[in-house]
């Protein structure tokens, strides 16, 4: 019973995987209808659990507010306002409602946009910290940066003979080239980790 | 009479376009499997010591000095889209980094974006403080934290995880998307080290500049392999390397008879 407890969760991640697999590169009425079924079965365990998260998570804000923890109790309260409200109206009108929608657009919609914005600053904040040439690698960087910048995009380098076609070498060469291995490197990452999970060896993701 | 059979019966059964990659699948499936013999024969392959190890080790002793907690999440990956793999690795590491946590008496926040992950991080953390000896201190309300399953919301969530609970170290490993520098430079403001990983291409340079120790591509699955310690999952990563050096060869030769106006090797590919 104890070898089922900790040999069974393996085992379905591995029919699973190899059905997957099979559907990938197999044609036949039969792998196709099981790999329907186990996707059926993915769309329900999935709606499960998002259940069960945002009940788990409603739970922890609500202790929050019940702790009053310092300088967060009361966003803990707001997000249990938000999740009832959103509970109720998504359920009395369903997704498509106007309440529903009009939530979605106009709150959903800008708040997304104005945190998408922050990107930007992220970004400036990230190339300073970048490019502040602590060590040969971030030197090749700079380099690297400003060949682009003046050859690329910046009318300044069109002056300069030769740099517009440095900074195209780079990019279609150099850039390229390397990037391609990085793809061929991570695909063979992926295939060798879904071997090792199919014949059971990648223990650590049940905590075993 | 082999080959007849093969020709009819077996590559019919194979889907258009994708008996290349079959034999590629294959191939590393032989290699693997001769690895696991080898294995269990005393073999050991000597590996390169991957610098986000150290990274990782380093984090979670700063914040032991620090006193303040690591935050860990593999970020939107699921465990049903071509990320998958991904996700799993990033999980394997949370093992290690608990473990560490575990270890040094360290706080750990797992940021939880997925739900469905939110069973095998459970198992994952207690299985890591059991193996410590230290299981009454694993705090499951308090670890696994799941913040939100939408894009923004999740970023938004972990900066302000981040804010509110200052990290020595923010380790976040998996699936990255457009708002990547949203995970790691408030981690930055606010001092922590930062380790991050992914083997997402549109994201790899974001990781890289914005980050202390990164694993970029496949070294997020050697990751995964090399804190195991199993030597066959270690041993696994030789075979891999021998693929790579195979289909460097393909390339090398398929731009040679290229050049001579041949594309065999293209059309093998293609079959």
């Amino acid at each position: 019973m104890a070898d089922i407890k900790t040999t069974g969760p393996f085992l379905v991640v591995s029919i699973a995987a190899l059905l997957t697999l099979a559907e990938y590169y197999f044609v036949g009425p039969q792998i196709s209808d099981a790999a329907r079924t186990l996707g059926s079965w993915v769309v329900i365990i999935l709606a499960f659990s998002l259940i069960m998260a945002t009940g788990r998570s409603f739970l922890y804000h609500m202790r929050e507010v019940r702790r009053r923890a310092v300088g967060t109790w009361y966003y803990s309260l707001w997000f249990m306002i938000l999740v009832v409200v959103l509970f109720s109206v998504g359920t009395y009108e369903t997704p498509n409602g106007p309440n529903y929608v009009w939530w979605q657009t106009w709150i959903m919609g800008t708040t997304v946009g104005g945190i998408y914005v922050v990107v930007g600053m992220w970004m400036i904040s990230a190339v300073f910290r970048t490019f502040r040439v602590r060590s040969l690698y971030t030197l090749g960087s700079v380099v690297a940066l400003c060949l682009f910048v003046f050859g690329w995009i910046l009318p300044i380098g069109e002056s300069v003979a030769g740099l517009p076609p440095v900074a195209s070498w780079l990019y279609d060469v150099v850039l390229t080239g390397s990037w391609r291995g990085v793809i061929m490197g991570a695909g063979i990452g992926i295939v060798y980790y879904g071997i090792r999970t199919i014949l059971m060896r990648e223990r650590r993701i049940f905590g075993a | 009479m082999v080959s007849q059979l093969i020709q009819t019966r077996f590559l019919q059964l194979i889907r258009p376009g994708r008996s290349g990659e079959i034999f590629v699948v294959l191939a590393a499936f032989v290699i693997v499997l001769v690895t696991v013999y080898l294995t269990s024969r005393g073999w050991k392959a000597f590996l390169r010591r991957l610098p986000i190890v150290d990274g990782i080790e380093a984090a979670v002793g700063r914040c032991a000095e620090m006193g303040r907690p690591v935050f860990f999440s593999s970020i939107l990956g699921t465990l049903d889209k071509t990320e998958a793999a991904q996700t799993l690795a990033s999980l394997s590491t949370l093992g290690y980094v608990a473990k560490l946590a575990a270890r040094y008496d360290v706080p750990i926040i797992v940021g939880v974006g997925v739900p469905e992950t939110i069973p095998l991080i459970d198992d994952i953390v207690r299985g890591a403080f059991t193996e410590e000896g230290k299981l009454e201190k694993y705090r499951k309300e308090e670890t696994i934290r799941f913040l939100a399953p939408d894009q923004w919301g999740f970023s938004s969530a972990v900066m302000g995880t981040l804010r509110r609970n200052p990290t020595g170290a923010n380790v976040m490993i998996g699936e990255m998307r457009g708002d990547t520098l949203m995970y790691f430079e408030p981690g930055a403001e606010t001092g922590s080290l930062q380790i991050g990983g992914t083997s997402t291409m549109s994201n790899l340079q974001w990781v890289a500049v914005a980050t202390d120790y990164s694993a970029i591509g496949e070294e997020v699955f050697a990751l995964a392999a090399y804190v195991s310690k199993d030597p066959v999952l270690t041993n696994t990563l030789f075979g891999e390397d021998l693929v790579k050096f195979g289909l460097i060869a393909y390339v090398l030769a398929g731009i040679l008879l290229a050049a001579g106006g041949s594309d065999l090797l293209v059309s093998l590919l293609r079959m």
